[in-house]
């Protein structure tokens, strides 16, 4: 049997015969104007609009394991997150008008069964600039159980800026932590710009400090294995939190290994 | 053929084939970004140093870094990066010239041949004067794009000599294949020279003031063989005055 990553020696072996993905970039998240939440409980984040798409590899590689993830973010407290990206929904505030997503994906795990993920990580997320004073949108979602109908409201602030983002996991009706699939968005007010509702299935976090942080991926020593590999072709998108958003760039390294 | 254990590496570490190299108190005095301008789209910082891997020794085909500890001046919460570095080119502000350098590598990865896309940062080799002017790139992207051009960048005065930005990218490129022209404009009696690097770290991460940070590199996946000519930079990502010392273990492998 090949070496499907069981030990540091097998990282060792597939690492040195066909070869470690090691890769670091840029990217930069303009915002016109820093934002605030204008409700308790959403965090501000941004949604980097660069994004990484996973080499394909050659067989007798079959994917690849998460080893280190860093990234440097200029001016910010808080943590960022490199992760796999599910589009559960969106609303186009111009019309009200909501347009269907996916449901959180299901993937197998080492030596599990495929399930369907959760998103504890659920995002809005402006992907087009908007008009709208205080809006409040509104999500009716199916909860960690797929029990639909839920429901949650998050305020904006006023014109919301493309590539912010506001974290809504604690708007989330009372027991719930999760959210599996989005069946409608609506917006109180506005005329145009748009919002995605995200499930995030991060790969790591990493913490920030100060200005021009600095994000360590722990250690597989450390850290308990990211619950999976990746494929070729798989989209990275990269995010980081903060008290308040204005623009921000970052630097991030990470260390794949090859599985076999 | 290469080590593919823990163990054998560890024996070829116990049967002499190491390297310890110590940055001792690699220093840099305080100075202006070369981008003076930036502000949230470019990281700005000092370099520390620099490590060449020298003529291999009899019985080693390349040098794998295993483990670094470091203590730095630049505070908790500042990045500390060491990365592979390949010159992309330099760009020399008085006449100006370009002259062009390598560009990104074709490694092996995952078992396909590939050209690895880097992180990119331009570098002050020699002072800028007090009124630089301004500088364009023209730079080859991730996906081989050519012609990608950066925005104007307003050079740092004075930038000292090891001050480095990284470069502003256009979205939604996120890595460097080469820098193919780069220009100046403006200033007034400008000179000074700035080199591109592609880097490709291998590490990145938190500095410490108080105690000693250390980075068990083969754990963070990190496997990467070094021959001779290889270049490792050392960066902090600060233009304060700062100073890093440490050591980064490297065993000696076969071929």
């Amino acid at each position: 049997m090949a070496n499907p990553l069981r030990s540091t020696d097998d990282l060792i072996a597939n690492a040195m015969q066909y070869g470690s993905l090691s890769s670091s970039g840029y990217v930069y998240a303009s915002l016109g104007t820093a934002q605030t939440t204008t409700a308790g409980g959403a965090v501000t984040w941004h949604r980097f609009p660069q994004t990484y798409t996973v080499p394909t590899p050659t067989s007798p590689v079959t994917g690849w394991q998460v080893m280190s993830f860093n990234m440097a973010v200029t001016g910010s407290f808080g943590i960022t997150v490199p992760c796999i990206e599910t589009v559960l929904g969106t609303l186009t505030v111009s019309g009200n008008s909501f347009a269907a997503g996916s449901s959180m994906p299901s993937r197998a795990q080492y030596g599990g069964s495929s399930q369907q993920l959760n998103a504890g990580l659920v995002m809005l997320h402006v992907s087009g600039s908007m008009t709208a004073t205080t809006p409040t949108i509104t999500v009716t979602y199916a909860n960690q159980d797929n029990t639909g109908s839920r429901s949650a409201t998050v305020t904006l602030p006023t014109n919301a800026q493309v590539n912010s983002a506001y974290g809504w996991a604690s708007r989330l009706q009372s027991g719930d932590h999760a959210v599996r699939s989005v069946s409608n968005m609506s917006i109180s007010a506005g005329t145009a710009g748009t919002v995605r509702v995200l499930g995030l299935t991060p790969l790591m976090y990493g913490m920030g400090a100060n200005t021009t942080t600095s994000l360590d991926g722990l250690p597989l020593s450390v850290k308990a294995i990211p619950a999976f590999s990746l494929a070729g072709g798989e989209t990275i998108a990269f995010w980081t939190s903060s008290a308040t958003t204005s623009s921000r760039s970052s630097m991030w390294h990470m260390e794949l290994a090859p599985i076999t | 053929m290469p080590s593919t254990t823990f163990d054998g590496l560890l024996a070829r570490k116990l049967a002499g084939y190491e390297r310890n190299v110590s940055f001792m108190r690699a220093y840099q005095s305080a100075g202006a970004a070369v981008w003076a301008a930036s502000s949230t789209d470019t990281f700005n910082g000092m370099r520390f140093g620099t490590y060449t891997v020298p003529t291999l020794e009899a019985g080693v085909d390349a040098y794998v870094p295993t483990m670094m500890e470091w203590n730095a001046s630049i505070g908790p919460g500042i990045t500390f990066m060491v990365a592979e570095q390949i010159s992309l080119g330099t760009l020399s502000l008085a006449t100006p010239t370009f002259t062009d350098g390598s560009s990104a590598p074709t490694r092996t990865v995952g078992n396909t041949s590939t050209v690895v896309p880097g992180f990119c940062i331009g570098e002050v080799t020699t002072a800028l004067n007090a009124t630089p002017g301004n500088a364009t790139v023209t730079y080859v992207d991730q996906d081989n794009n050519t012609a990608e051009t950066t925005r104007s960048l307003t050079l740092g005065a004075s930038a000292p000599v090891g001050s480095f930005s990284s470069l502003p990218l256009n979205s939604p490129d996120w890595g460097v294949r080469d820098i193919t022209t780069a220009t100046r404009t403006g200033g007034t009696s400008p000179s000074g020279v700035i080199q591109f690097w592609w880097l490709n770290p291998i590490y990145v991460g938190p500095n410490a003031t108080i105690s000693l940070l250390s980075a068990d590199l083969l754990g963070l996946g990190t496997v990467r063989r070094f021959g001779t000519g290889a270049q490792l930079g050392l960066f902090g990502f600060s233009t304060s005055t700062q100073g890093v010392y440490g050591h980064i273990d490297f065993v000696g492998d076969s071929a």
